[in-house]
């Protein structure tokens, strides 16, 4: 088991030789890519399901299937869709976390108090309006919580994903370290996961939620 | 008039932390190399897999040196893959995405065998031996016969290896624990294995270079059996190189092409073994970021050995014991379809 000065060595190592930087890069822009894709989809996907009884007995019922899927499941059917390249990788991080956020996504919007919708329809709200103005308003702390979850999912469906064939990123990193049996390699791109999953959940995220909840009167008591 | 109105800090760090991310992908991209990334296609490409590995040493040495890229022309243009396992190799040729990969045998026989014989034809041999019955230094295994009752581990269920273990164990009279008999086989990566064997948990292993000359070294083993001495002619086949049908049927020739440089980088192999053994270990620094140490490597080495014959009779062997240990539902049969070594069109 390497001690912390090994795996801050390893780290610098892989620091200077540049290939840190480009593995970061490269796995980021994939997990950007599929978590778009997941949010654009996942939360008028939620919307849909909630509001919809035909959809929730079909589709619902399907994404609930799917969430208990692990990523690694779509290994092979990535494969054999799209092939040895980056549209593959992209799929397996869609999957991953397109689930988790549709599902959180349709909680929220059926946790609504019934009183918003129907006293915006007695108001004559309808349609596209009626999600504009009164769901996703209403709704939108837990769409917050949502769309953090699928960040999470994303990562990790890429360290499968990644796992696909041998190219640039992290997974990659974390794979050849344990090939090699060089613990120190793995625990370094470990801590730089973490150190991007913690900037991300206390920047990004955690100021966005704090914001909401002050927002929506939900702040500490 | 009225004061802007002030915007809460609570919103502008996540945008300075998109941004942030944004210029990171940016500005890390920029510094991969710009070759490797697609840019204009010529006509014709030869997609072709490998892995980091010893065992494909003349794929290593073909795609580094560009020897397989000026044996194709400058009107083809060589994209090397490069995967870590048979299986994931054998699933990409069979879904088109691979025209020629360097590969074990029991993979492509596997491939072979599951496609009914369509999807692919072993076209060149590349590496025979480069495997070994590792036990611990302390112990009394001195060969096969002895690994009754004891733990013996191997990289993967159904791998190579695992077959070789299983068929031999067999001949000597034992049967693993599952099956009544006393030999309790591990599966373990090859990694996991050498973290077993310093931690004293298993008696022996049998695993294929450079990690049976890691074992040695690192973790006190003894090298019990070369696998070498256990097949007649003191040879198996280890990496073999395999062609799509449907490539092979298109482009006859570019696989001709390929056959004939592997030829000479084999033979260039034999004539100088020093430079091609430091070659192969620099492109294994280049794919993997590590090379092996020099001990490593000239031990490693020295077990395996580079053919451009496939050994045919050991690939039967093998696909028959793999049936025998239950890995295949059928008997293999008659394999001569899996084997086209004259040049031209299937």
């Amino acid at each position: 088991m390497p001690g912390p000065a090994h795996v801050a060595e390893s780290l610098w190592g892989l620091l200077a030789d540049g290939s840190l930087l480009a593995s970061v890069a490269v796995s980021m822009r994939r997990v950007c890519e599929g978590y778009a894709v997941s949010v654009l989809v996942g939360v008028p996907l939620g919307i849909l399901i909630a509001r919809s009884k035909a959809l929730e007995d079909t589709v619902g019922s399907l994404v609930a299937g799917l969430q208990a899927l692990p990523s690694i499941c779509w290994l092979p059917l990535a494969l054999l869709w799209f092939g040895l390249n980056d549209t593959a990788i992209l799929f397996v991080v869609v999957m991953g976390s397109l689930v988790s956020v549709t599902i959180s996504v349709q909680d929220g919007v059926h946790n609504l108090s019934p009183g918003y919708v129907r006293a915006a329809r007695t108001m004559g709200v309808r349609g596209l309006a009626l999600v504009h103005h009164v769901l996703l308003p209403a709704s939108l702390p837990s769409v917050l919580t949502g769309i953090k979850l699928g960040w999470a999912y994303a990562w990790r469906a890429l360290m499968a994903g990644e796992l696909l064939f041998v190219s640039v990123g992290l997974g990659h990193l974390l794979m050849t370290g344990r090939e090699l049996g060089d613990m120190a390699q793995v625990l370094a791109v470990m801590v730089v996961i973490a150190a991007i999953g913690i900037f991300t959940d206390r920047v990004v995220f955690g100021n966005l939620e704090s914001y909401v909840r002050d927002r929506y009167g939900l702040g500490r008591a | 008039m009225r004061s802007r109105a002030r915007i809460d800090p609570r919103l502008v760090l996540p945008v300075v932390g998109v941004l942030l991310f944004g210029a990171l992908i940016v500005f890390g991209e920029r510094a991969i190399d710009r070759s490797t990334r697609a840019g204009e296609r010529p006509r014709t490409r030869v997609r072709l897999a490998y892995f980091p590995n010893l065992t494909h040493a003349p794929a290593l040495i073909g795609v580094a040196e560009g020897r397989f890229q000026r044996a194709l022309g400058p009107a083809v243009e060589l994209s090397p893959k490069v995967v870590n396992a048979g299986p994931e190799a054998m699933q990409a040729l069979l879904a088109g995405e691979i025209d020629l990969a360097y590969v074990g045998p029991s993979p492509a026989t596997n491939a072979y065998l599951r496609s009914a014989g369509k999807a692919l034809r072993i076209v060149a041999g590349a590496a025979s031996g480069g495997a070994s019955l590792v036990a611990a230094g302390d112990s009394r295994i001195e060969g096969v016969k002895d690994l009754g009752g004891k733990k013996v581990a191997v990289p993967q269920l159904g791998g190579t290896q695992d077959v070789s273990l299983r068929h031999f164990i067999a001949a000597a009279g034992f049967a693993p624990v599952p099956n009544g008999g006393t030999v309790d086989i591990i599966p373990g990566g090859n990694a996991d294995i050498l973290t077993l064997f310093k931690q004293h948990r298993i008696d022996a292993a049998w695993v294929p270079e450079p990690w049976a000359t890691r074992i040695v070294l690192e973790a006190g083993g003894r090298r019990a059996v070369d696998e070498r001495d256990l097949w007649p002619g003191h040879r198996f086949a280890t990496t073999v190189l395999v062609a799509r049908t449907g490539f092979l049927g298109q482009h006859p020739e570019l696989v001709g092409a390929m056959v004939k440089e592997n030829a000479a980088i084999i033979a260039w192999i034999a004539k100088s073994p020093k430079a091609a053994m430091n070659a192969a270990n620099a492109q294994l620094k280049v794919l993997s970021g590590k090379a092996l140490s020099d001990e490593v490597l000239s031990e490693s080495w020295s077990r395996l050995s580079f053919e451009a014959d496939p050994n045919r009779a050991s690939i039967e062997g093998f696909a028959e014991a793999a049936f025998e240990c239950g890995y295949a539902k059928q008997r293999p049969g008659d394999l001569s379809g899996l084997f086209h070594m004259e040049a031209g069109p299937p």
